[in-house]
């Protein structure tokens, strides 16, 4: 099957920059460290043992966590190639190939993601056990849950990605837009710090965006923080704003390409 | 040299503040992005008084000085910065061929005026740690400040330089000299005492990242070494960080030598 083919081709690509690799493992398990210790730092100052349900426990595995999952969804390196082609004109060539655009891009990007959990990710968790000890799920079914979460998380990613690269169809120089998007989601996702942190007034804000359901949703999965009806509820809320983002994508797509300017030639 | 320098910076900016809009976009872009990253920090002292000992003011000096010296670097070393598609598409040979020193060439390359946005929110920061600190210094005080931020700009340009540097031999650029430039950033935005000792002694000892900030904070805010190392430490940052600068343009030199071009 095509998109089959094409998830796999994606995956193989990245198979050949394995010096690059490496040095992102070094460099996302250096950044886990980094933020370890300032959440130990943290934890002791505030003289508790929870911090908004957070053990110091979870908060050091929330370290790992994102530096693992960071790559994969794609929010230590953003994603701009839907918005080169378009600045470049090459997405003529792909707009006469009979597939579907937004599925050719989800397959090559879940490729690309599949490829950074694994190897990328996976490292990080395996290593981190050196300096710190960890919380595990504690069973299968839990990593299951964990594992769909990711994806889901991926996924929403995927769409938030798609839609602002195809802001270039209205704006010539997109960058700022696709920066700015970029850079807000190391925040209102829960990257940096988990959201359960923030205070109530944004945390109320940021719960409705799809922002925390990029990485938040999935960590709070994993430390089992949401349990019970709580998980299936944030479950089926990552799947509807997948589901939500995707026909969006494919709505504002549809309007791109009918504004679509090919210059030169 | 610098009347040069000025001349090719000068024709860089103009070229990219062309685009008005996309400008003035990406402005806000980094302004407000990179800010959120001490959101992060702001949200963590919702949660505890101090860290480390250092108040949330005291914290903004140390993230607004590491990150103003961060970003005017990251302007200025820009060409160094993108040596690496330089040297792939082997157009490295056309600085060889022209009569001035290479190095200088590179440096006059490229200006990224599209960083300023990271370095008002830096500015931003950094004036607002001082105005709640309620900074009182004489006059040796804030001349010591703008000391310490040029000597941490010194600093990274100096980083830059290494990082490029290894482009002649792996054509790529090393991605593993972000655990310095970027993750030096990162941890001198934070209380060096926190951090695990191993840790600490490789950003005092062997790359001295904590000259960049903590050594001339320390200084500047009259707190006690947590170190206990002698009192003089401040005065040695801006030295420290020059040779970092002078080690990478040694190196520099090094590599240069070793270029061997690419492409057909």
């Amino acid at each position: 099957m095509l998109y089959l083919a094409l998830f796999q081709k994606s995956f193989q690509r990245m198979m050949t920059y394995r010096a690059a690799t490496l040095a992102g493992i070094a460099t996302n398990f250096f950044f886990g460290l980094l933020r370890a210790y300032l959440f130990i730092a943290v934890f002791e100052a505030s003289g508790q043992a929870q911090i908004a349900g957070y053990s110091l426990k979870d908060a050091i595995t929330f370290t790992a966590l994102t530096q693992a999952i960071g790559m994969p969804i794609a929010i230590l390196q953003w994603w701009w190639e839907v918005m080169r082609t378009i600045r470049s004109g090459e997405i003529v060539s792909d707009l006469t190939k009979p597939f579907h655009y937004f599925g050719f891009w989800l397959a090559r990007d879940l490729g690309r993601a599949a490829f950074h959990f694994i190897f990328r990710g996976l490292p990080i968790l395996l290593f981190f056990p050196l300096f710190f000890e960890l919380r595990w799920p504690d069973s299968l079914a839990h990593w299951g849950l964990f594992l769909l979460s990711v994806l889901l998380a991926v996924l929403i990613s995927f769409c938030w990605r798609f839609l602002i690269n195809l802001s270039a169809f209205w704006f010539l120089d997109a960058m700022g837009i696709g920066r700015f998007a970029w850079l807000t989601m190391t925040f209102f996702s829960g990257f940096l710090v988990p959201v359960a942190f923030f205070p109530d007034w944004l945390r109320y804000v940021v719960n409705l965006t799809p922002m925390p359901a990029m990485v938040n949703t999935p960590i709070e999965v994993y430390l089992g923080i949401v349990q019970g009806t709580e998980l299936w509820a944030a479950l089926g809320s990552q799947l509807a704003w997948a589901v939500g983002m995707g026909l969006l994508c494919e709505w504002v797509y549809r309007r791109g390409v009918r504004r679509l300017i090919i210059q030169g030639g | 040299m610098l009347a040069l320098y000025f001349v090719l910076i000068g024709a860089r900016i103009r070229s990219q503040m062309q685009y008005k809009f996309s400008f003035i976009a990406d402005f806000f872009a980094t302004f407000i992005g990179m800010g959120l990253e001490f959101a992060g920090t702001l949200v963590l002292f919702t949660h505890m008084p101090a860290l480390g000992g250092w108040t949330l003011p005291e914290v903004a000096l140390l993230y607004g000085t590491v990150e103003l010296s961060f970003a005017l670097a990251n302007m200025i070393a820009e060409g160094f910065d993108s040596l690496s598609n330089v040297i792939r598409l082997g157009e490295f040979d056309r600085f060889l061929l022209r009569p001035r020193d290479v190095f200088f060439q590179v440096l006059a390359s490229e200006f990224a005026m599209r960083r300023i946005g990271r370095v008002a929110q830096a500015v931003l920061v950094l004036g607002a740690g001082l105005w709640l600190l309620q900074a009182d210094w004489g006059l040796e005080r804030w001349l010591f400040l703008g000391w310490t931020v040029l000597g941490g700009t010194v600093f990274f340009i100096g980083l830059f330089v290494i990082g490029a540097t290894f482009a002649f031999w792996t054509i790529e650029g090393l991605e593993t000299v972000n655990i310095f430039t970027h993750g030096g950033v990162t941890m001198a935005s934070y209380p060096l005492n926190i951090f695990a000792e191993w840790m600490r002694n490789f950003f005092v000892f062997v790359l001295p990242l904590a000259f960049v900030n903590f050594y001339p904070a320390l200084f500047l805010l009259e707190k006690p070494d947590p170190f206990g190392l002698p009192g003089f430490m401040p005065f040695l940052a801006f030295p420290l960080c020059s040779l970092v600068l002078f080690v990478g343009a040694a190196f520099w030199r090094v590599g240069v030598r070793h270029y061997q071009s690419t492409g057909s």
